[in-house]
């Protein structure tokens, strides 16, 4: 009579207790996945700051194929894809890919170092690239992130359509380099 | 720790525990060898994370599989003794392992954060960021506080592994 009690126990505690919360983790991935679709086919108009304290506007990206990265300077997958980029400097500066690279609004509210320090650490060489550095203002992370994503980035033709959003060029690296190889010499003065 | 031994011993000596462990091992060690390095490909989970899997990563990743498996081990081997297995804090410990650093620097966050704005109209200005710039800063205590959790799981385990047989099943 005991041991049947403990065995009954076991069903009972056992795999119900278990698989709900690797189900929950289940949910999680699928939302991860279907995090990054595309919600606007023209890029919107908003300013930045640059690290020069100047108001500089994304209308001044027309006519150049563009990357715009909005990154946090806490966020792991931003310092590793800055790394990634890093290492292809020389395709991107061949292509002509403007990059530019905004650290989010305040930082999503997290204290960290500034745009310049954070791609000087991770990302020496990246200056040799076509590239530009800024903070973002609050417009353009209500434009560009609205859902506050430490780590997201936009390619843009020089028509100003957006051909692609997605995270984490650690892992995206190909679709960086692949747009900006389908659109080097697209720029026009 | 010599309970672990005696108990680890004792449950090695059943085939069906012993083999429970081994195929538990070797699901979770690519589990976490993927999972671990989320944090660096925005929550991406693939083999292309092995890319970025680093010593401290991998020996996290190794430490935490070796000690799932050896509690399973223990688990299967003290239910079959008829006895109670716990297996809450090994559960704990290996979705907190997991968790960690795929919601740090994925989209997770952000959007379970809209999601509830929707709900709760009051949640709309949080921010996720110092949320999931938490996490960020201290995922090593968080890795390490899911290790200590399996090895607590473990210990436990070992513990109902020594107590003897309520009824033999099998």
């Amino acid at each position: 009579m005991f041991t049947s009690v403990n065995i009954f126990k076991n069903q009972r505690t056992g795999p119900r207790r278990i698989l709900l919360p690797w189900l929950l983790l289940g949910i999680f991935m699928i939302i991860s996945a279907s995090a990054t679709a595309a919600n606007t086919p023209i890029a919107p108009t908003a300013t930045y700051t640059d690290t020069h304290g100047q108001t500089v506007s994304t209308a001044t990206l027309k006519g150049h194929a563009s990357m715009v990265w909005l990154l946090s300077t806490w966020c792991r997958s931003c310092s590793a894809g800055l790394s990634s980029l890093n290492a292809h400097v020389d395709q991107l500066r061949a292509s002509g890919l403007h990059v530019v690279i905004l650290r989010t609004y305040q930082n999503g509210g997290v204290t960290g170092p500034d745009i310049a320090s954070f791609v000087a650490q991770n990302a020496p060489a990246l200056t040799k690239a076509n590239v530009s550095l800024g903070e973002a203002t609050q417009g353009l992370g209500r434009d560009y992130n609205p859902r506050h994503y430490p780590d997201i980035y936009y390619l843009i033709d020089a028509n100003g359509q957006i051909r692609t959003v997605d995270t984490a060029p650690s892992i995206t690296l190909n679709k960086i380099l692949d747009f900006a190889k389908a659109h080097a010499g697209e720029s026009r003065p | 720790m010599t309970i672990i031994f005696r108990a680890l011993r004792r449950a090695a000596r059943d085939r069906v525990a012993r083999w429970s462990a081994i195929v538990a091992f070797l699901i979770f060690a690519p589990v976490y060898a993927i999972a671990l390095p989320a944090a660096l490909t925005g929550g991406h989970l693939g083999w292309v994370n092995l890319r970025f899997l680093s010593v401290e990563t991998a020996l996290f990743a190794l430490a935490m599989s070796l000690s799932l498996g050896l509690t399973v081990l223990l688990m299967v081997f003290v239910l079959r003794e008829g006895q109670r297995a716990r297996g809450t804090l090994a559960t704990g410990g290996a979705l907190l392992g997991l968790l960690a650093p795929l919601l740090c620097c994925s989209p997770i966050l952000p959007i379970l954060f809209g999601l509830m704005a929707s709900v709760w109209p009051a949640m709309a200005t949080a921010l996720p960021g110092p949320l999931q710039g938490f996490i960020s800063r201290h995922e090593t205590i968080f890795l390490l506080t899911a290790l200590l959790l399996m090895l607590l799981a473990l210990y436990q385990n070992a513990r109902r592994a020594m107590q003897g047989p309520s009824c033999r099943v099998g």
